[in-house]
């Protein structure tokens, strides 16, 4: 099976995002050119766009400039990491206001810090204290930021 | 009021208690950044900007600025000693400052780095307060066709300096022009592109878009790849350079304050493009170029003199036009306006303490720069100790904060994730962050500029050929986008291209 070029793909996911954008400004109201619309410059953004998306696809078919494969970037990394770490902070956003920041947060560095790159239960219990505490000090006790107290009314 | 009396207006307000604490507090956080890779001025000034909400706008554009300056000093910290840079202005200072450090010599290229920092630094200043007035008066010539091309080539100059595909880097600045047109438009109040969504009405956040860009994307991939740091261990002896140093360094201080000053001004120029340059320039000027890459004190002289001088020069287009030069400059924008004031040629007539104030900071925070790099050198260098895997569940979390605290809306840090995946993918297949940031910030300006000159020219789009200035703008952008065309200029462009991020 022919494996797909990075830049082919993109391409055409910029290429859709192009379209989407300039039917959105046709949809909104073009106006004329002596009193232009709120959709005149998406418009013609979303076309500038779409040709320069097209300009990549082409040079990616025909082979101009350096290509490399829509999966090669992933290999040797360790992307499921990435993953784990984007779906802890989407739990920890998902929980924020309901359990509270100090709850939350010292809930997500304990975990970050045991299983990212392992530490012991010490540092990682310390180490999501100090951080937690430290970050509540300065944020919420000294700048007065506002942050979630949760059900619990905590900090 | 001449320049004198405003600078001594501008230190009454510098030397006030709660902005002298700001403006330490700045170029301090600004050189810890620095120092520690994986985490530059954008995401810091992002992360600190929801801070500054609770006071004056002196105060936060001081500490903001003291930010981004201060981060120009400690960059050479990591990349003298741990051979990585702890900011991309940073990079060329890598080739010599880290030979020297092997050679036993780490201390004279910290010394000599921060001397040349504060020269740049404050002759930056003193540039900008010759040159700011001046350039302010014209600037109250402009119209919208002259805002309008103006901008239209510092985002061509940016696009032209990114690294890889100019085509990419080109889609980039579209879809960042239409993230900014995100909400409700400010002529007709018709929703543009809000999915009925009450989080979108007032747009996109700047904060969350460069924090998940540069911030969280920047994390994603050290978590990534495992890092290996090799941390220079012998004791920092000695900063203060010989007199043969001072010697030969003289030059390329020179060279590089008033290369990196010119550099700096211009539209989508900036420290990091300003530092190559003056490499390239001392190498090409030296009776023994071979010694550079080896250890040459002039190749960390130059570059960082360079990079300091360009920080300094920024302001000049964001203070006197109200036009960002390139990312940083963008996000320094968003924190004038937040605080409800408008940079450009008015800003010193209307706002004259504010103006001068921030200017005036920018002597004492070099001075506090040089009294803070000199003998805090060894607390950095304990700092560059602590391993990335205590250190990014620290900066996550200070992202979280910062993408929250700007509205207290959850959706917020989703839209942070969001873009922090984004930013990672876009790093992997080639796509750069820096035009997408600085286009979202002009997109509205842009979009109002070119919308008010097609009304006064009833429509004529000869109307921007017509008028010198905008004509100018416009020929240089096509230029510079039809120059990759020529092998020639196509290798100069690679071999400046940078990532300003």
């Amino acid at each position: 099976m022919t494996r797909l070029k990075a830049d082919t793909v993109t391409s055409v996911i910029a290429l859709a995002v192009a379209g989407y954008i300039a039917h959105e400004g046709y949809a909104l109201d073009l106006g004329t050119a002596s009193n232009p619309g709120s959709g005149f410059i998406l418009f013609w953004t979303g076309l500038v766009m779409a040709g320069l998306s097209t300009g990549v696809l082409i040079g990616s078919l025909i082979g101009s400039g350096p290509t490399f494969s829509l999966g090669s970037v992933f290999q040797d990394s360790r992307w499921g990491k990435v993953l784990y770490v984007v779906a802890l902070l989407v739990v920890h956003a998902a929980l924020l206001e309901t359990l509270g920041f100090v709850i939350t947060t010292f809930v997500l560095l304990v975990v970050l810090f045991k299983t990212v790159e392992p530490q012991s239960w010490g540092v990682s219990l310390a180490g999501a204290f100090l951080t937690t505490a430290a970050a509540w000090g300065v944020f919420v006790a000294w700048l007065g930021t506002q942050l979630p107290t949760g059900m619990f009314e905590i900090g | 009021m001449d320049v004198f009396s405003s600078l001594w207006l501008g230190l009454g307000v510098a030397f006030q208690p709660i902005n002298l604490m700001f403006c330490f507090a700045g170029v301090f956080i600004g050189t810890l950044i620095g120092v520690l890779p994986g985490i530059g001025p954008v995401a810091a000034m992002s992360l600190l900007l929801p801070i500054t909400f609770n006071i004056t706008p002196e105060a936060a554009i001081i500490m903001l600025s003291g930010i981004y300056y201060g981060s120009m000093y400690g960059g050479s910290t990591t990349a003298i000693l741990v051979n990585i840079p702890g900011e991309a202005a940073s990079v060329i200072t890598c080739l010599d400052g880290y030979q020297m450090a092997r050679q036993g010599r780490a201390g004279p290229a910290l010394g000599m780095a921060a001397m040349g920092s504060f020269i740049a630094g404050t002759l930056a200043v003193i540039g900008l307060m010759f040159l700011a007035p001046t350039l302010a008066m014209f600037a109250v010539k402009f119209g919208p066709a002259e805002y309008f091309s103006l901008m239209v080539l510092g985002l061509t100059i940016l696009v032209w300096l990114s690294q890889g595909s100019i085509l990419k880097a080109l889609i980039m600045a579209c879809l960042g022009v239409v993230l900014g047109l995100v909400g409700i438009d400010s002529i007709t109040a018709l929703p543009r592109l809000t999915f009925d969504k009450m989080q979108l009405i007032d747009g996109l956040g700047l904060v969350p878009i460069v924090m998940g860009l540069f911030g969280i994307a920047e994390i994603l991939v050290n978590i990534e790849q495992k890092l290996d740091r090799q941390i220079f261990e012998a004791n920092v002896k000695g900063i203060m350079p010989t007199k043969k140093d001072w010697q030969q360094s003289a030059g390329p201080i020179a060279r590089g304050s008033v290369l990196g000053f010119f550099l700096g001004i211009l539209p989508g120029g900036g420290a990091v493009i300003a530092s190559f340059l003056s490499y390239a320039l001392e190498r090409k000027l030296s009776k023994t170029p071979e010694r550079f890459g080896k250890g040459a004190i002039e190749g960390v002289a130059g570059p960082e003199t360079a990079n300091n001088a360009a920080a300094g020069a920024g302001f000049i287009p964001l203070l006197t036009l109200g036009i960002p030069p390139n990312v940083v400059m963008a996000l320094l924008l968003g924190a004038f306006i937040v605080h409800g004031v408008q940079p450009g040629p008015l800003l010193m007539i209307q706002q004259p303490t504010l103006f001068w104030g921030v200017v005036a900071s920018m002597y004492i925070g070099n001075v506090m720069l040089l009294v803070l790099n000199m003998p805090l050198i060894g607390l950095w260098v304990q700092l560059l100790k602590v391993p990335y895997k205590i250190l990014f569940p620290m900066i996550l979390l200070f992202c979280v904060i910062g993408a929250y605290s700007v509205s207290n809306q959850v959706f917020d840090i989703y839209l942070m994730l969001g873009f922090g995946i984004l930013g990672w993918l876009m790093k992997k297949y080639g796509y750069e962050p820096a035009p997408l940031v600085l286009a979202f910030v002009l997109g509205p300006m842009l979009e109002n500029n070119l919308r008010k000159s097609l009304i006064l020219s009833q429509g004529d789009f000869m109307f921007f050929l017509e008028r010198p200035i905008s004509a100018t703008c416009l020929i240089l952008a096509v230029l510079l986008l039809v120059s990759p065309l020529l092998p020639m200029f196509n290798q100069k462009r690679r071999e400046l291209a940078t990532d300003e991020g």
